[in-house]
C-alpha cells in the first residue's frame, strides 16, 4: 500500500487492474478545497483516509468511478469545524461494473458557529449487478450555534445489489453532560471523550507518529 | 455510618415549584422505598440530589455526613459516593461504553486501572448483569432497548461502588427475568451495606429487594413515612387512603413530558437553534 501527502489541488488517479493503494490525507499544515477523481479498474482496491483536525474552509470532493468488475473503494473520514468555519466533504461513488464494493464513513464534530456538511451519493448503474455499497455520515454539534448537515444518498438503477445509508446529527446537550458528570467525569473530560469517540476511528489508519501529531492538533481545536 | 440528610428542600423546574419542603434522611445500610402518584416530585428529588442543572434548588439543604452536597459539582457528588440510576438514560453518540466506564473508574483512583484488571472487572459485571460483553464496545446506551439501558445503569452502579444509590423506576421496561437479575444485583449491594433510595410504582420489585422503610411523596412533600407495609397498602388500595386519612388532595405538579421528534430516512440536519431533526 502506498501512503502519500497530497500537494495538488485537483488530482486524478487511475488505478490499474489488480492494484491496491491507500491515500491518507491530513490537514495538519493547512488544507484547501480540492477535487480528487479516482478511476478503479478490475480487482483494484483503493482506501482513502482523511483526518481533518485543522482550521480551513472549503470543500473536499471525491469522485470514485468503479469502472470494471470487482473493484473496491473505501473512505474513512473524521473532521472538525470550529469558530466560523464552513467545510463540506462530498464523496460520490459510481458503481459502473458488476461486483464492486464501497464504503463511505464520515464522522464529524462541529463547534462554535461553524458548519460541517457531509454529503455524497453512491450510484449503481443498471447492469452493475451484485454490487454492495454503504454511505454513512455522523455529526455531533457541541455548541448552540454549531451546524451540521449529513446527507449520504443512494441512487440505484439495478435490482441485484446490497445498499444502505445512515445519517445522524446530534447535539451534545445538558442531558449528555449531566449523565457523564453524574458518573464522576468533569465536563471537560466528558467533552474530550465525545470528541475522541468521533475522531478515533479514522486514526486506526495512520501510523503512530502521525497519530501523535493528529491528537495534538485535535486537543488544540476542542 | 454515612447519612444523607435532606431538610426543607424546595426545587423548581423552569420556575414551577415541584418540591415544597422535603425532609428525608437516608442511612447507609437502609433501603428506602419512595412512592407517590405520577408527577408529584419523586424523580425531581433524585435529580436535585444528583445536581441536574435543569432542577433549581430554591431553598433547603442536602448534606452528606455534614458536607454540603448542594455546593458540590455533579462529578464531585458522584465521587463523594452518590449514584443515580436514571429513569431514561440518555444515548450518547460517539462515546464507547467501555471507555466511558474506565474513565469513570479512573477518576476515583490515584493510579489508572490496569488493562487486565479492568477487563476482568468489566467482564464479571457484564456476566452478572446478563448483558452480552460485546455491548461494552457499543456507544453509551445508543440503540439499547429499554431493559438493556436499565441493566446498564445497575452495571455502572456495581462498577462505581457508591455509598448511596438512587434508583429511579429501575424496573420499568424490564421483563421478569431481567427484573430478577437487577433485584439480585441490588440485594448483593445491600449485603455490602449500601444505602438505597428506590422509586417504583410496583410492589414486585420491592418484594424482591425488601425495603427497610417507606416514604410517600404527595404534592412535593413527604406526607407518610413508615415500614414496608405501606408498599403493600398502596399496591392494594392506591393513594386514595392518604386523602381520606390525612386530608391531602392530590395536585398535578410536574411538567409535561418533553417533546420528541422523529427524523426521516437518511438526511438529518441540525441548524442554528433549531431543535428539530
Amino acid at each position: 500500500m502506498v501512503k502519500e501527502d497530497l500537494e495538488n489541488v485537483n488530482l486524478t488517479m487511475d488505478l490499474p487492474a489488480g492494484e491496491a493503494r491507500s491515500l491518507s490525507l491530513t490537514s495538519l499544515n493547512g488544507f484547501s478545497s480540492r477535487k480528487i477523481t479516482l478511476n478503479l479498474r478490475r480487482n483494484s482496491v483503493f482506501v482513502l483516509n482523511f483526518a481533518d483536525f485543522c482550521a480551513w474552509e472549503g470543500e473536499l470532493i471525491v469522485e470514485a468511478n468503479l469502472l470494471e468488475e470487482d473493484a473496491e473503494f473505501t473512505v474513512h473520514c473524521a473532521s472538525i469545524t470550529n469558530v466560523n468555519e464552513k467545510k463540506r466533504i462530498q464523496v460520490n461513488v459510481n458503481h459502473l461494473a458488476p461486483r464492486g464494493k464501497s464504503l463511505v464513513s464520515c464522522y464529524g464534530i462541529s463547534l462554535g458557529k461553524s458548519l460541517l456538511r457531509f454529503d455524497g451519493c453512491s450510484y449503481i448503474k443498471h447492469g452493475a449487478v451484485s454490487c454492495s455499497t454503504r454511505q454513512e455520515a455522523k455529526a455531533i454539534l457541541f455548541d448552540e450555534e454549531s451546524q451540521g448537515f449529513c446527507s449520504p444518498a443512494l441512487k440505484i438503477d439495478e435490482n441485484e445489489v446490497v445498499a444502505s445509508h445512515a445519517a445522524s446529527v446530534g447535539r451534545v446537550n445538558d442531558d449528555h453532560l449531566f449523565y457523564m458528570t453524574s458518573r464522576g467525569l468533569k465536563k471537560d473530560e466528558a467533552k474530550r471523550l465525545i470528541t475522541m469517540g468521533y475522531t478515533h476511528p479514522v486514526l486506526a489508519y495512520y501510523e503512530e507518529r502521525e497519530v501523535e501529531a493528529l491528537l495534538k492538533a485535535l486537543e488544540e481545536r476542542v | 455510618m454515612s447519612t444523607l440528610t435532606i431538610k426543607n428542600l424546595h426545587v423548581s423546574v423552569k420556575g414551577k415549584k415541584i418540591l415544597r419542603g422535603v425532609d428525608l434522611t437516608l442511612n447507609e445500610g437502609e433501603t428506602l422505598a419512595l412512592l407517590g402518584p405520577n408527577g408529584h416530585g419523586k424523580s425531581t428529588l433524585l435529580a436535585a440530589i444528583m445536581g441536574n442543572p435543569n432542577f433549581e434548588v430554591t431553598e433547603g439543604s442536602i448534606e452528606l455526613d455534614g458536607k454540603d452536597v448542594l455546593a458540590m459539582e455533579v462529578d464531585e457528588r458522584s465521587k463523594a459516593g452518590l449514584f443515580l440510576a436514571m429513569q431514561n438514560p440518555v444515548e450518547i453518540p460517539g462515546v464507547n461504553s467501555a471507555e466511558f466506564y474506565k474513565a469513570a473508574l479512573n477518576v476515583r483512583r490515584e493510579k489508572p486501572i490496569s488493562v487486565f484488571e479492568y477487563y476482568r472487572l468489566l467482564e464479571k459485571a457484564y456476566k452478572e448483569m446478563g448483558i452480552p460483553f460485546e455491548m461494552s464496545q457499543r456507544n453509551l446506551n445508543e440503540g439499547f432497548s429499554g431493559g438493556e439501558k436499565k441493566r446498564n445503569e445497575i452495571l455502572q452502579m456495581k462498577l462505581l461502588n457508591p455509598t448511596f444509590a438512587f434508583l429511579d423506576e429501575i424496573d420499568s421496561g424490564l421483563d421478569v427475568d431481567a427484573m430478577r437479575v437487577v433485584a439480585k444485583a441490588i440485594e448483593e449491594e445491600q449485603g455490602k451495606g449500601k444505602g438505597f433510595l428506590v422509586i417504583s410504582h410496583y410492589a414486585r420489585l420491592y418484594t424482591m429487594i425488601h425495603p427497610t422503610r417507606t416514604a410517600v411523596m404527595v404534592n412535593g412533600r413527604i406526607v407518610v413515612e413508615g415500614g414496608p407495609e405501606i408498599v403493600t397498602r398502596i399496591d392494594t388500595e392506591g393513594y386514595e387512603w392518604i386523602r381520606r386519612e390525612y386530608g391531602i388532595s392530590l395536585e398535578k405538579l410536574e411538567k409535561e413530558g418533553s417533546q420528541v421528534s422523529l427524523g426521516t430516512c437518511s438526511t438529518k440536519v441540525l441548524l442554528n437553534g433549531d431543535k428539530k431533526e
